[in-house]
């Protein structure tokens, strides 16, 4: 997904017509990013345009526009991040057996959903687990960089992992 | 060696670059907000856009409603912290004046004795039983205060009318500095 030089330039002068076609370009996609990272679509919404106007006003910091998208994506997930800072509580208690994976959960089975059922199920969890799962597991993130970024340890980012998982597994094994 | 989890599998295979048609309106507010910032102009707007988020958002109204009250409360304690109180007895002779009225009379000039004339006082109270006067809630500045008997009283047939500290006359009036203090100020009735 590359974004024409000349339309670059006319967002670097705050021209509205090259910002429309900027957020044409890339809001498919970010709102697909911004719908898993939120609770739900209004405020997946509200995560998307607050991404969009820190792109807009701080577009003359990116240095080579070949990283637009990876440097927009890295702005929406940190807008989610901070937009549900408040409601992330992480707590750090390993003591819990979230580790045994359910065999009775199949890929074939897991075939089955459709992307709605999973986005509900992911929009269900608490913002913490869903926060920690969406940037292990999706965005690709360690559980080093999670903890820098959300300022918890790594244990905690691999705990709410699993939490999350085993929300998620107690969902699935309910409607599979 | 990370262990194969399906469920994160699947997860990844679904959503990585997974598109979704955002909200038909979301660039009209985008843009507006973009336009409303780029009228306001310059750093400062940014600043002010920065928040923008929350001040749109319903959280920011009790963060407001709590504002408001600190600000009425910061109000009530400055306007009352400068506020001062001057108590004192009048004196019939020797003993205390039993009933009367005190009046405080605002002075602007800085003269002494009052020479512009005194207008309707600032504040009019009864003296008790006992010869005390209170006014309350006085401001800094130049006061005169003046404490009459009441007509028929024993006090009116022997005394006049006086300023303090004991002067019938107006001019002779001795004035009353209101500063940081609440002062006591005791007026001696003269005699006729």
């Amino acid at each position: 997904m590359t974004l024409p030089a000349e339309v670059f330039e006319q967002c670097l002068k705050n021209n509205p017509r090259g910002q429309e076609v900027l957020y044409r370009t890339y809001a498919p996609k970010m709102f697909g990013v911004c719908l898993r990272y939120a609770g739900n679509r209004m405020e997946a919404d509200d995560i998307m345009q607050e991404g969009f106007l820190k792109v807009f006003r701080n577009l003359a910091q990116l240095h080579s526009p070949q990283a637009l998208d990876s440097w927009i994506h890295r702005i929406m997930v940190n807008t989610a991040i901070n937009y549900y800072t408040r409601q992330l509580k992480f707590q750090n208690e390993v003591s819990l057996n979230y580790e045994s994976k359910d065999a009775t959960i199949a890929a074939e089975a897991l075939s089955k959903l459709s992307y709605k059922e999973m986005l509900q199920i992911l929009q269900g969890l608490p913002a913490g687990y869903r926060t920690v799962f969406n940037l292990f597991v999706i965005d690709g993130y360690t559980h080093k960089e999670i903890s820098e970024l959300l300022g918890i340890s790594e244990n905690t980012s691999k705990t709410q992992l699993l939490r999350a998982k085993a929300s998620m597994r107690k969902i699935l094994l309910r409607i599979l | 060696m990370q262990d194969f989890d399906p469920i994160e599998e699947h997860f990844r295979k679904t959503f990585s670059g997974r598109e979704s048609d955002p909200p038909e309106n979301s660039w009209l507010k985008i843009s507006s907000r973009l336009q409303a910032s780029d009228r306001k102009g310059g750093g400062i707007s940014k600043t002010i856009e920065r928040g923008s988020g929350f001040i749109h958002s319903s959280r920011f109204y009790p963060v407001l409603a709590v504002a408001a009250m600190l600000v009425l409360i910061l109000f009530i304690w400055i306007s009352y912290s400068d506020k001062h109180t001057i108590r004192g007895h009048a004196y019939a002779g020797e003993g205390r004046l039993c009933k009367g009225t005190a009046y405080l009379y605002k002075v602007i000039d800085k003269a002494e004795p009052v020479d512009s004339g005194l207008g309707k006082p600032v504040q009019t109270v009864r003296v008790d039983m006992k010869g005390f006067y209170q006014f309350t809630g006085i401001s800094q500045g130049n006061y005169v205060i003046k404490v009459a008997p009441d007509s028929g009283s024993e006090a009116i047939r022997n005394f006049l009318p006086s300023f303090y500290d004991q002067n019938s006359e107006e001019k002779k009036a001795n004035l009353v500095r209101i500063g940081k203090e609440d002062p006591t100020i005791d007026i001696h009735l003269q005699p006729k």
